[in-house]
């Protein structure tokens, strides 16, 4: 009987087209799935069929399709009671267990038959279209290893839970909603990857291995991930076994509550009938109908269409799954915490803009569930209820039938909307953050986001009404977006007027709003939505009315349907769609100049073919800029008219000076002259590179001045909007004026764009052996120091700010002008920010010189709550530095408030751009957080040293140099300024921070002296630790006069090296001045944190008091620390402990508080070493490491309490 | 008011099963009943009547209007109730028939408020009009599909196998409300009960396989079998070969005895009695009669 049963699944399945087009669709996707997936995500350096790629692309794909589960897996046995064949079926002989066995086991085979498409996808995708000569050799056993051991057991607990609860409820709806909770499993196992500090449960819990898999190989070389087949050990395997077991006790259970009855227990009252009442209405018989009036006007079906959608709003909003759906939402709004811009694990104030961010974002897949679902759901709920008889025959006109149900669907979206805005503001008040900001989440969720919901609604109609198939539709919206975007992505092609939905709106910024970004992005939001409404329309006309399902005859019907009224509107929409869409054309292509990213992406790989030879030519380098810039930020125009005297420090004369206009189209140089007399060569014009032949060559040292003019010209609107000159934080660069010679910055840095293209790879940062790219700092190309003078205006009402000292300011008319002159020499590297500043100002004395400083923060208005901080930051910084490595060169320095656009701090001479998210906003608890807007003040004033006195060498380690010593600087001060436990737990959130990061690093993880420009979790995170870790092996005093000889030597102004050589310092050349100061017997230790990879995991550690004198304790250690080295392919290699390593022991105080009443350096010389610790309190517990010095991975694991043997 | 002139109708689904097969039929004001067996193609014309199917081939016209082309302006005029139809499960009777009021048109809110409550009268549901649907049983949603279909006062009233599933009673005060619209209206009824159609309607039309085999006045097409029906109770064993041999129009038990009704020109004797024709005579006379050839 189970054989039979099973047969007719099978046999049934087997007849259902649906069963054919899912296999089809699985197909499809997984040939181009790699490519989809990993676009975004760099694949390089795995190849696209390395098994661990093909592992996580399947395990993405199986929960992107759990859709297909639930639709295979959810019906059959719901199918007999949908068609109410339970009766008949329930009185036949058939065991419960052959019933249910034959079910399953016959649809869980068609369920793994259509998913066998995946594999077999992947490979024809593999074999077929993307043939590489550089992909590996195809192995079928990488394909099949992973869907059996991976897929399968998705496939096997998907498909129980989804076949028991169909079973069970007996309702669709349940086999649906469940999708749901799958989602919830699975951003609950995202936020906990992203948010823990373990992630083995993180890698136990994830359902669909993809993160697992992740997890479980991150510390694989990549040569293991490139080749090796991914074994089902460990961590996978558990995950595994977990996920099956539920599956199988999701199947116990279903089997045991399953009743074999048609009848089954009903609770009374909803389905019972009304009691009626015998009696007659008396008085009925009598009633002479009324003759209503009956109006089919415009405005009569005005009121229809809002009655109707308020009908379907109604209706949607009284469904229990709905409710279900806006529960999981709500849920995982609390799971989630909101990531409120954390800085170093301090949040930010919640603002307004940033949780219209967070709430969409964590709640946007609830969102896109409830469109596509109830979108099915209205339009078949007459055909589900067999009301359709009634329904179709209304005289209500196609249009208001269709619309309004979409109406309703856009007013659920709203009400949604809404509550999410109520809990938003009810999260600030608890937060005590009292600054609602009401319109920015008006316009962030309904200017912003709402047209998108509204265009994915649309779609979702549009293809229920064309399909006429639920089921099918609502895959149809999923994949749509893939197939849409897709080519289009491939092609490089991403106008908004052929890019579905258009354009995005910039960043919210509190400084500039929405900024101009919003006429654009109105403009293609009015294009594209009455584009969608024309589908919307002819969606109305073709949908099915009445019993006539065939495309023949709702083709032919459409004719009649489609009335003149029809017609018109369509005309008119269609007008719009034209008008608006020419209008956006113009503004873009006809005032602007368009290109697509692929022509873009092509022009910046011409650029570097064309012109990199050209690097060979020796410049001149710029000795002094001049400039009057005008900026007019309403307009978002500016003139800049300047000069720059150009000197030849080379040892060979000049005959050509190049010059490269900053790539914008937007940007023009209306002349551009020499003191001298120039041939000019426009052959690179094209590029914005014009090259000037001297007649007279400019012999070493001698000098030559250039004068230039140069606008910048908004008109109208452009695709994808720059962020130069805004209305309020205009925030221009040097590299935004001429520029000398080759731009590096233009290259292109995607590793398959430039394999396309036929460019070389980009190796990162140049090695730090190469000699010609040494004398190549990391600010500009080969510029020297500069002589800098600047006059800006600009708006009355916006202050502009630049380097140097302010000489003099005036207002003209409706324009301020500001005077800015350097008093010293400094880098090329400037920037001038416009904006409505308010500003604070102090000033700082050196204390043993008359030195001083003026002390200024310009800041948005509304954003005060840190300036203290950053001040103090500023002072206590200038006064470590100075004191330790050198004197501060200049006679002021300046916190300038930046847009979010480019949301970081940056350090120029004397003034440091602090972005609008970075400090301004943080809402820093000094029990629980770090000061972290002290701190970061504290590190970009330190890049006045390391940046600006010392300019790093445009070499592997040049970041060593600049971020890791501004860290470790800034960490100084932050000792001096705040208890100790700050420093610590600064220490250990960068300590946990590189642990983590490591693990996704696609490349090498280079040790900290060589490493790449990309590695920021080595250079921020682990080059604060490291050196942290030598000051604490060999003193602060020491560290310090390392780095102030190093300053002497090296420094651009005066230093005793740098000033013999053209080179820049690498950080190999720091090295010999920290060994310097480093004992013999200490050396190793520097080896280990600079130039090597070293890593420590603590495999065990026991504790146990062995004796105990009175009130001397001696407690019994025994730990195996490993110890491994990364060699130079990324293999880890065990190597010889022999560290020293601190143990601390803890007692309790009288408050039960933890107090280290023991703590001491080790010198451990073997894995396994068993220790003996004399202490004089009752030992509560024995740390290894306990302030994360040596970054031990599971440091969770690195503390004991101590066993007592005696009593 | 204009009469319901239907011309050649034809319709064939996609099975190949004729449904209409050249049907044309003269509907005037007043009750018209519609009669013929299960998958006769009863509830194929109703729904091709009530806009709601296309036909192959033929014509219907009410007064000017093509029933065929301009469905907006048959939907205004119509009112209609399916053979077999649900209701939203969770709103109430009074709320539901509102709301479909407003959808045919009814915006003049007092006006509408008004009929909703008389036809909740008429139809005995006043009383559970705050009741959600989901609870209704199957006569009383019957009633609520009858009083949807009065909304708008129609100017053609389809009702497709109205009366199953309503008590004797119920069926009474129906058939009373039927007429009393019929007294102005164009009302089609489609039925299988012989009976209703002989107590209601003024005029007839007996479809089979998608063909009309009879129509007019029920009294006229008695009169036309007057003296050409006779009866006879026969033996269980017999029935075979009265079958073979007569055209056997009806058999029914009485007293657990089969009598036969037999449609013959001429008298057969052998026991035969002339009977008084009833209409169902009528109606088995051209079903059979016509199957038989």
């Amino acid at each position: 009987m189970l054989f039979e049963i099973f047969k007719f699944e099978i046999k049934y399945r087997a007849k259902r087209p649906e069963t054919y087009l899912y296999f089809i669709i699985v197909l499809l996707f997984a040939v181009v799935a790699v490519d989809f997936i990993f676009h975004g995500e760099e694949l390089a350096p795995l190849k696209r069929n390395s098994p661990y790629v093909i592992a996580r692309v399947m395990g993405i794909v199986s929960a992107l399709f759990m859709i297909i589960s639930s639709m295979i897996m959810g019906v059959p046995v719901l199918r007999d009671f949908e068609h109410q064949m339970e009766s008949l079926l329930f009185v036949n002989p058939i065991k419960k267990r052959d019933y249910l066995l034959g079910r399953f086991i016959g649809s869980f085979v068609v369920l793994v038959g259509i998913y066998c498409a995946l594999p077999l996808g992947m490979m024809l995708g593999d074999l077929l279209f993307w043939k590489e000569s550089s992909s590996l050799p195809f192995h079928v056993w990488a394909y099949l290893q992973p869907f059996v051991f991976l897929i399968l057991p998705t496939l096997f607990f998907g498909g129980s839970i989804f076949f028991v609860s169909g079973a069970l409820s007996r309702k669709l709806i349940v086999v649906y909603t469940q999708g749901f909770f799958f989602l919830l499993v699975y951003m609950f196992a995202i936020s906990l990857a992203i948010g823990a500090d373990d992630l083995f449960y993180t890698a136990l819990v994830e359902p669909f291995t993809f993160q697992t898999l992740r997890i479980a190989t991150h510390e694989w070389s990549i040569e293991a991930r490139q080749t090796e087949l991914i074994v089902v050990e460990g961590v996978l395997l558990y995950n595994r076994l977990i996920w099956s077991g539920i599956g199988l006790v999701a199947l116990l259970i279903g089997f045991n509550r399953f009743q074999f009855s048609t009848v089954r227990a009903r609770k009374s009252g909803k389905a019972q009938a009304y009691m009626e009442d015998e009696r007659s209405d008396q008085a009925s018989d009598s009633l002479v109908l009324p003759n209503p009036t009956q109006r089919f006007d415009p405005w009569a079906q005005l009121r229809q269409l809002l009655h109707h959608s308020i009908f379907g709003f109604m209706s949607v909003v009284r469904e229990v799954p709905f409710w279900a759906i806006v529960l999981c939402g709500m849920g995982t709004l609390v799971l989630n915490s909101f990531n409120l811009g954390t800085v170093h694990g301090v949040n930010s104030y919640p603002t307004t803009f940033i949780l219209v961010g967070e709430l969409f974002e964590l709640t946007v897949l609830f969102f896109l569930s409830i469109i596509i679902f109830y979108s099915g759901e209205l339009i078949w709920k007459e055909r589900e209820l067999k009301m359709s008889g009634v329904y179709d025959a209304l005289p209500m006109s196609d249009f208001v039938s269709f619309a309004g149900k979409f109406i309703g669907l856009m007013m659920v979206c709203a009400l949604l909307i809404l509550t999410l805005i109520l809990a938003g503001m009810i999260f600030q008040s608890v937060n005590g953050y009292f600054k609602y900001e009401l319109d920015v989440y008006l316009t962030g969720f309904f200017v912003e986001i709402f047209p998108f919901l509204f265009l994915l609604s649309v779609l979702s109609f549009f293809f229920q009404a064309l399909i006429n198939h639920k089921f099918l539709s609502h895959l149809v919206v999923l994949i749509f977006p893939v197939v849409i975007t897709l080519p289009l992505k491939l092609l490089g092609w991403d106008h908004s007027l052929y890019s579905f939905g258009g354009s995005g709106l910039s960043t919210y910024s509190d400084m500039n709003g929405y900024g101009h970004s919003i006429e654009g992005f109105v403009w293609s939001k009015v294009y594209w939505i009455s584009f969608s409404i024309v589908l919307l329309v002819l969606a109305s006309v073709f949908i099915v009315r009445g019993i006539e399902t065939s495309w023949r005859t709702r083709w032919h019907q459409s004719k009649s349907r489609m009335t003149s009224s029809y017609v018109r509107s369509l005309s008119l929409i269609m007008g719009i769609f034209i008008l608006t869409g020419g209008y956006i054309f113009f503004n873009t292509n006809i005032l602007n100049t368009y290109s697509t990213s692929a022509s873009k992406i092509a022009y910046r790989a011409d650029y570097e073919k064309t012109l990199k030879p050209l690097t060979e030519l020796r410049q001149p380098t710029i000795a002094e800029v001049k400039m009057e810039l005008e900026l007019y930020p309403a307009a978002r125009d500016f003139t800049v008219e300047g000069s720059y005297l150009l000197v030849n420090h080379s040892n060979s004369s000049i005959e050509q000076i190049h010059i490269q206009k900053y790539p914008d189209d937007q940007m023009n140089i209306n002349y551009l002259e020499f003191d001298r007399p120039v041939n000019s060569d426009f052959t690179y014009d094209n590029y914005g590179y014009l090259i000037y032949h001297l007649e007279n060559m400019l012999a070493p040292g001698d000098s030559i001045l250039m004068s230039f003019k140069q606008t910048y010209n908004t008109a109208g609107f452009t695709e994808g909007s720059t962020s130069i000159v805004v209305n309020n934080g205009t925030f221009l660069e040097n590299l935004h004026f001429p520029t000398l010679g080759y731009q590096y910055d233009i290259e292109l840095d995607d590793e398959s764009d430039r394999r396309t293209l036929g460019l070389p790879p980009s190796t990162g940062l140049a090695d730090r052996m190469a000699n010609s790219t040494k004398s190549n700092n990391a600010l500009s190309n080969s510029d020297n120091q500069i002589k800098f003078e600047m006059i800006i205006s600009t708006d009355s009402s916006q202050t502009a700010v630049t380097s140097g000292q302010l000489l003099d300011q005036w207002i003209d008319g409706s324009r301020s002008f500001f005077h800015y002159k350097m008093n010293k020499p400094m880098s090329n590297f400037y920037s001038v920010l416009s904006a409505e500043y308010q500003s604070i100002s102090d000033r700082w004395s050196e204390p043993t010189l008359d030195n001083s400083v003026d002390l200024e923060i310009y800041y948005h208005k509304g954003h005060e709550n840190n300036l203290g901080r950053m001040m103090k930051g500023m002072k206590s910084a200038l006064s470590y530095y100075s004191e330790n490595f050198a004197p501060y060169p200049y006679e002021q320095l300046r916190i300038v408030e930046s847009p979010i656009y480019k949301n970081r701090a940056q350090s120029f001479p004397g003034m440091i751009s602090f972005s609008e998210g970075v400090g301004f906003i943080l809402d820093i608890n000094d029990e629980a957080d770090v000061d972290m807007a002290f701190y970061i003040a504290a590190h970009e004033v330190a890049h006045q040293w390391w940046g600006h006195l010392i300019h790093p060498a445009k070499v592997k380690g040049m970041d060593m140099l600049s971020e890791s010593l501004a860290q470790y600087s800034a960490l100084m001060v932050l000792k001096n300024e705040y208890p100790e436990e700050k420093v610590y737990q600064l220490l250990n959130q960068q300590a946990n921070k590189y642990l983590k990061r490591r693990t996704s690093e696609k490349s090498l993880e280079r040790p900290l002296i060589e490493v790449d420009s990309n590695q920021e979790y080595i250079y921020y995170s682990k080059g604060l630790v490291s050196l942290f870790t030598l000051h604490d092996f060999i003193s602060e005093d020491s560290v310090n006069s390392a780095l102030s000889s190093f300053i002497k030597d090296w420094n651009s102004f005066d230093g005793a090296i740098k000033s013999t050589t053209d080179n820049y310092p690498t950080a190999a050349d720091l090295m010999p001045y920290l060994r310097h100061v480093t004992p013999d017997s200490l050396q190793h230790v520097v080896d280990g944190l600079f130039e090597t990879v070293t890593l420590y995991e603590l495999e065990g550690l026991e504790a146990e008091v062995m004796d105990q004198q009175g009130d001397s304790f001696e407690i019994g250690v025994s730990l195996d620390l490993q110890k491994q080295v990364i060699d130079s392919v990324g293999t880890l290699v065990p190597a010889l402990v022999n560290d020293w390593i601190e143990i601390a022991v803890f007692a309790k105080d009288i408050e039960g508080e933890a107090q280290i009443i023991y703590l001491k350096k080790h010198l451990l010389t073997s894995n396994k070493v068993e220790l003996s610790i004399t202490v004089d309190q009752p030992p509560y517990r024995v740390r290894i490491d306990p302030f994360n010095k040596m970054m031990i991975k599971n440091a969770k694991k690195n503390e004991v309490r101590p066993k007592v043997l005696l009593n | 008011m204009n009469n319901l002139i239907i011309s050649n109708l034809s319709k064939t689904y996609a099975n190949g099963v004729k449904a209409l097969d050249n049907v044309s039929l003269q509907i005037p004001t007043g009750l018209f009943g519609l009669l013929g067996p299960n998958g006769a193609g009863k509830s194929s014309l109703m729904r091709t009547l009530a806009t709601l199917q296309e036909a192959d081939g033929g014509t219907v016209m009410l007064g000017d209007t093509d029933v065929l082309t301009q469905k907006n302006e048959v939907r205004q005029m119509l009112g209609y109730l399916p053979q077999e139809f649900g209701l939203y499960p969770k709103v109430s009777a009074e709320v539901l028939l509102n709301h479909l009021a407003v959808l045919k048109g009814l915006i003049v809110r007092k006006e509408r408020k008004e009929i909703v409550k008389n036809l909740l009268h008429k139809t005995n549901l006043y009383e559970h009009r705050k009741k959600n649907l989901e609870g209704y049983s199957g006569g009383m949603k019957q009633r609520f599909g009858i009083a949807q279909a009065l909304l708008s006062n129609p100017k053609l009233i389809i009702v497709d196998e109205p009366t199953a599933g309503l008590d004797p009673a119920e069926r009474n005060r129906f058939h009373n409300l039927l007429c009393e619209l019929g007294e102005n209206t164009i009302v089609i009824l489609s039925t299988h009960i012989v009976e209703d159609v002989k107590e209601l309607c003024t005029q007839m039309a007996v479809i089979n396989r998608g063909r009309v085999l009879l129509t007019g006045r029920p009294a006229d097409a008695i009169d036309q079998i007057k003296g050409k029906i006779y009866s006879k109770e026969i033996a269980k064993t017999e029935l075979e070969s009265y079958h073979k041999k007569f055209n056997v129009v009806a058999e029914r038990l009485y007293l657990g005895k089969p009598i036969i009704h037999i449609h013959s020109e001429i008298d057969p004797g052998g026991g035969f009695k002339s009977v008084a024709p009833s209409l169902e005579d009528v109606y088995f006379s051209q079903i059979f009669g016509k199957k038989r050839g």
